[in-house]
């Protein structure tokens, strides 16, 4: 059940985290969050095991090294998509209403998935983790390395984007966020704002993608079905409020939490067995409801006026 | 040929249905459901458990449900519409929990599209998960001469979606569409008017689920088969692409939208010359194509193909 909790915590910390850089700093909800965390992995396994760049090149580099620069090369073309998707659909919405952006990413949700499902055909893309199944064993509990690397890289993550929200950019973006126009002339320039953004977010959902595609059971790798899994991080944002690094993060590993420990106790009681072994997967989105009926702007968020 | 546009006439009445209940509520109120599959799905899942004939007991049953009452269509509709209604009733007071801020809507009634398909795939004893409901009778079927049921569906569906379209223009030029207007320009200016907004958009919400759900009863016998795989997400795309594209507010942009979202772009389609690579990349482009058509259209088109007009009351100042 650690396990279970922490690896499902870490994925889904990882795609909050992702989507609020883009909310907090642009105000866009983005729906293509679970699109791009599926085109992000299924560019880790191109690069990885298909065409394997820049490994074949590497001569006899050791294979984790290989992976890891592979891996970099995936995420830098993650980057540049989120740069290019913003600068084409996503720019010329500026100053629309917000809601109307938000709809556009429900376009470039499926203009991602049908480009990216097309490439990736229906068979499962392994990504070539180079941890495999090994596990690190503490004595008292064994976990696969896959779920400790994705621990580490989900902490490590929040502690550069939460000092990054500190830099000086980082002020400029939550101003970005809170008034384009003002924060406009205050000589802040709102489009490079909205293209970092895009491009951290992108970046952070192909990461996100990576350990959706590694998870312990799933490991077969990125599929059409990726994109769907990762609408699960919308119960962690709520959760932690829209607009929180942190409550993305705590969000996350909350979820995860209450999903793996729902799992485990129907697992263990036979009266529940008429529930069937997927019964965990609802528990995400019950809980989102009920956070939305007591607490809609979430444990950290930011409580706005309210109209009427 | 002809029966190929038989079953591109019925998917668009289809869409032209599913559209007009959503323009009910994003078109009219701006309550923006975003899980409009999730009400089709259910209106067509307990239609589909109300109709279906309970399983023969054999060596080896795999089938369950969760009811299997085996009872005509009418009775299947009369209950969708009921269990929607109560859902959708839950949901919309869930939406005025939030206030109805457009995110909070949005995000709620995904989740219910999610909890919904995740319980039907997980939950066997439900609706018998990926399986689904099969074999269920067609309505007047040993009536209508077995090879023109199609046919005779599409007018069955052309008499729907026409009663859909113009109670939705009734409800747009009534006194009760207009308050729901008013709501989606200022709900504060409404309420000042002295008109209860928590009920106008609870039952405008209620309304377009029944609605969906009605297309929901409908598909039930048009498949025979009830099965998750056909309520996924990207049916929430499309209904959205038909009404932001066919224009959103007036009761024609969801006909036009689903005239030419459903009836060109995915279904004429098919009669390009398919050979070879060029058929794939066809089937290829179409999510693609109308992926960007309805960027295109939000960005520079966002009233759609026909625009929702101003109605004048007073005549303009001389």
């Amino acid at each position: 059940m650690l396990v279970d909790w922490l690896s499902l915590g870490s994925i889904y910390a990882l795609l909050a985290v992702g989507f609020v850089i883009i909310f907090k700093s642009t105000q866009v909800l983005n729906f293509a969050h679970g699109a791009l965390a599926a085109l992000g992995a299924f560019l880790v396994a191109s690069m990885a095991t298909i065409l394997q760049i820049p490994g074949r090149w590497m001569g006899s580099a050791p294979v984790w090294l290989k992976w890891t620069s592979s891996a970099l090369v995936a995420l830098a073309a993650a980057a540049l998509i989120g740069l290019i998707l913003e600068r084409l659909f996503i720019r010329p919405m500026l100053g629309e209403g917000l809601f109307s952006v938000a709809i556009v990413t429900l376009g470039l949700d499926i203009v991602i998935r049908t480009v990216s499902n097309d490439f990736m055909g229906t068979n499962p893309r392994p990504l070539g983790f180079p941890g495999g199944t090994a596990s690190l064993d503490l004595g008292w509990v064994v976990i696969p390395w896959n779920v400790v690397v994705s621990v580490i890289v989900t902490l490590v993550a929040v502690v550069l984007i939460a000092t990054f929200f500190l830099s000086r950019t980082g002020v400029a973006m939550r101003a970005t966020a809170f008034d384009q126009e003002a924060a406009r002339a205050q000589g802040i320039n709102v489009g490079r704002i909205f293209s970092l953004a895009w491009a951290i977010g992108s970046v952070m959902a192909a990461v996100a993608g990576i350990f959706l595609s590694v998870f312990p059971r799933r490991s077969t790798g990125v599929d059409t079905a990726t994109a769907f899994l990762a609408f699960a991080a919308f119960p962690a944002i709520i959760l932690g409020g829209l607009d929180s690094i942190v409550g993305a993060v705590v969000g996350g590993y909350a979820i995860g939490l209450a999903q793996a420990a729902v799992t485990e106790f129907l697992s263990n009681n036979p009266s529940f067995a008429f529930l069937g072994s997927g019964f965990g997967g609802v528990v995400p989105y019950v809980l989102m409801l009920l956070v939305l009926l007591i607490k809609p702007y979430g444990l950290f968020g930011t409580e706005e006026i309210r109209r009427v | 040929m002809i029966d190929f546009l038989v079953t591109a006439g019925i998917l668009v009445a289809f869409f032209v249905i599913l559209a007009s209940g959503l323009n009910l509520q994003w078109g009219l109120t701006g309550l923006a459901n975003l899980g409009p599959v999730g009400f089709f799905a259910l209106g067509s899942y307990v239609s589909g458990l109300v109709m279906i004939p309970p399983p023969e007991v054999t060596g080896f049953v795999t089938d369950t449900f969760v009811i299997s009452l085996g009872l005509p269509w009418p009775v299947g509709l009369v209950a969708a519409l009921i269990v929607t209604g109560v859902v959708a009733t839950v949901i919309g007071w869930m939406l005025l929990r939030t206030d109805t801020a457009p995110l909070f809507v949005a995000v709620i009634t995904l989740a219910f599209a999610e909890i919904f398909f995740l319980l039907i795939i997980t939950q066997k004893w439900l609706a018998n998960g990926f399986n689904g409901i099969r074999g269920i009778d067609r309505p007047l079927g040993n009536l209508v001469e077995f090879g023109t049921y199609e046919r005779f569906f599409l007018v069955v569906m052309v008499v729907a979606a026409a009663l859909v379209f113009w109670f939705v223009r009734h409800v747009e030029a009534s006194p009760y569409g207009r308050v729901l207007k008013g709501i989606r320009e200022d709900p504060a200016a409404v309420a000042a008017l002295g008109h209860d907004v928590r009920r106008f958009r609870i039952s405008a919400f209620v309304l377009g689920c029944l609605v969906l759900a009605l297309a929901g009863a409908l598909w039930t016998p048009f498949v025979t088969v009830v099965e998750p795989s056909a309520f996924g997400t990207e049916q929430t795309f499309l209904v959205w692409a038909v009404l932001i594209i066919g224009g959103a507010g007036n009761a024609w942009g969801p006909l036009v939208g689903g005239l030419v979202i459903i009836g060109l772009i995915q279904q004429g389609t098919r009669f390009l010359p398919a050979t070879g690579e060029i058929a794939e990349l066809t089937v290829r482009l179409r999510g693609v194509v109308i992926g960007l058509l309805f960027i295109l259209f939000l960005r520079f088109r966002p009233k759609g193909l026909v625009p929702e007009r101003a109605r004048r009351i007073l005549p303009e100042d001389p």
